[in-house]
């Protein structure tokens, strides 16, 4: 049987190829997986793992983080903050059918056909202000803060401050081990198909008790939905190469027929792409 | 098990090979003396049609391609032999002649007349061969040794993995030359000779016609048309002028060096720049080519 039996062109990437993608990823668009607060990025040793980059990513002045703002504290109406970095150190990925990464109990039962197994190593710290830092910082806000406004409409009017930082110690790291499962999907910017990735689920290996671990995977859940994957969105004539042929022709993921039932589908531990060549009106 | 493998059917293919086709256009001029004539030329070509087949031996298959000459236009220069009438005394005396006709001498230069003809458009070969996929890794000259993969990206010449079609044996053959080329080149004649004897007086002009008899038979003679025009323009473009050879060298040249059928850049930018944020580029290592009767493959690994 011909790989383009039923489409004018087909790709396939290998689950192993993709690990190779995504480590380029990680290292030449380190700000996708690195997030920190500005002393972090002021002093890339504070973070909890060495970002790994490329030349061109220092040569370009790219940043090797994303910058965010401090945790503000509850009851200081956000005027301070601890300051914080986030890491994804270790990403693999593990096409249908499941064969390299372990699934935790709660994930097997969801795991169908056409389902990406991912495995990451998030690390994480926070800077702690200490004991007499935070006791000069209580009397200040006591002598000075007017009691916290709730008139929504006064708020809204009033621009928030940046949150100033607490300044302290860093923490030692933690890090957890998190099992997502995902699947592609293609979705259509500006008349171009591209390829992006869906969070179906995740798990957190041995975190309790339950509901913090409910919590955090709810907060990395969204972080990855919102943050993350919005941004890995691969053009699909990416996917096949430059099959350049002249403009009254377009390029377009087959719609699923009874020979493909699934495009782009994910088996045999390969990511595949069925592609036709339609003739524009 | 290959991390990459893309695969375009037979149909796509042909869509490539036609993209390619469809940017030959080559033009070329020159001029070769010929003993009795001199030839000079200015030609141009393009290719159209042809159909493809791809071989389970590896090969790509084109037939019946053709080569369509436009401009094709031929000057010849022809030396005809030199007439002398006229200088004959019509009014002799005792004393001399009274009266002399004007001695009028044509065709003492050389070429002495230049024969035109545009017969663009008019002239087809074929071409018909067979291509093995050639996988190139191109570096383009103007990258600098210092660049880096992604300076020469920024630069707009980035590394390219190519695929030529590299000519296993090709033919050639002049298949279609218009019935109207014997007419353009009669009238062509004809044009010529009344240009060039036109400013006589009516007498010379008739004088030297009747001197060389049918002046086109004359042409065609030096020219060594013969009987079969097809046959003698064959043998002009193709044996005399090299029309042939050199449309067969410039398309084998074409489709093995110059313009690949499908190329990649390496290392190939999965992730486009945005904003600031350089794009992310992947090395593809160990790329290979082939075709069978269905498609053409493109297999790589993606380096660590």
């Amino acid at each position: 049987m011909a790989f383009t039996d039923f489409s004018d062109i087909y790709a396939a990437v290998h689950e192993n190829g993709f690990n190779y993608i995504l480590n380029h990823i990680q290292r030449q668009r380190p700000s996708l997986f690195n997030y920190g607060t500005q002393s972090y990025l002021d002093n890339i040793e504070l973070f909890c793992r060495r970002i790994p980059t490329t030349k061109d990513v220092i040569k370009n002045s790219n940043p090797i983080a994303t910058l965010e703002e401090p945790i503000p504290i509850a009851g200081t109406n956000s005027v301070v903050g601890l300051e914080y970095c986030f890491q994804i150190v270790r990403i693999i990925m593990d096409f249908h059918p499941n064969n390299t990464i372990q699934l935790p109990p709660e994930l097997k039962s969801e795991y169908k056909e056409q389902t990406i197994s991912l495995a990451l190593e998030i690390c994480a710290s926070v800077i702690c202000p200490d004991q007499k830092i935070s006791e000069k910082l209580g009397d200040h806000i006591a002598r000075t803060q007017k009691p916290i406004e709730t008139n929504k409409k006064e708020y809204e009017e009033v621009p928030r401050p940046p949150i100033k930082p607490i300044p302290g110690i860093r923490l030692e790291c933690f890090c957890l081990e998190i099992i997502a499962l995902l699947s592609f999907e293609k979705i259509i910017v500006d008349g171009i198909d591209y390829l992006t990735l869906r969070l179906d689920n995740l798990e957190i290996v041995d975190l309790k008790p339950e509901n913090l671990e409910n919590s955090i995977e709810c907060y990395i859940k969204t972080a990855i939905r919102i943050g993350v994957l919005p941004k890995i969105k691969i053009a699909l004539r990416h996917i096949i190469g430059e099959i350049d042929v002249v403009g009254e022709l377009a390029v377009e993921l087959m719609a699923p027929t009874p020979q493909i039932t699934f495009n782009p589908s994910v088996s045999n531990d390969l990511l595949q792409v069925y592609v036709n060549l339609e003739v524009s009106p | 098990m290959t991390h990459f493998t893309v695969a375009a059917s037979e149909r796509t293919f042909t869509k490539l090979f036609e993209k390619v086709r469809d940017n030959v256009s080559e033009s070329t001029s020159g001029s070769h003396d010929l003993g009795a004539f001199s030839v000079s030329y200015n030609a141009g070509f393009h290719l159209e049609g042809g159909s493809l087949n791809l071989n389970n031996n590896g090969t790509v298959e084109v037939s019946e391609l053709d080569i369509v000459y436009d401009p094709l236009d031929i000057n010849f220069g022809i030396d005809l032999p030199k007439i002398c009438v006229g200088g004959w005394c019509i009014l002799p005396t005792p004393w001399g002649c009274a009266i002399r006709l004007p001695r009028i001498c044509v065709f003492s230069s050389n070429p002495d007349i230049i024969l035109p003809i545009d017969i663009g458009g008019l002239v087809e070969s074929e071409i018909s061969g067979a291509f093995a996929l050639k996988l190139q890794h191109y570096v383009d000259p103007a990258r600098t040794p210092g660049m880096t993969d992604l300076d020469a990206e920024l630069a707009g010449i980035p590394n390219l993995l190519r695929v030529f079609l590299d000519p296993v044996w090709l033919d050639i053959d002049l298949i279609d030359i218009s019935d109207t080329i014997g007419n353009i080149l009669d009238a062509a004649i004809d044009n010529v000779v009344d240009g060039l004897l036109g400013w006589l007086p009516r007498w010379a002009r008739d004088l030297i016609k009747a001197i060389l008899g049918p002046i086109v038979d004359l042409i065609r003679f030096i020219l060594d048309i013969g009987d079969d025009i097809d046959e003698w323009l064959s043998s002009l473009l193709g044996t005399s002028l090299g029309l042939l050879d050199f449309a067969l060298t410039y398309v084998a040249d074409y489709f093995a060096q110059k313009y690949p059928v499908y190329w990649i850049e390496n290392p190939y930018p999965i992730l486009e720049a945005e904003n600031s944020l350089i794009p992310v580029k992947i090395p593809l290592e160990s790329p290979n080519v082939q075709v069978n009767n269905n498609e053409f493959i493109l297999t790589c690994d993606i380096g660590a």
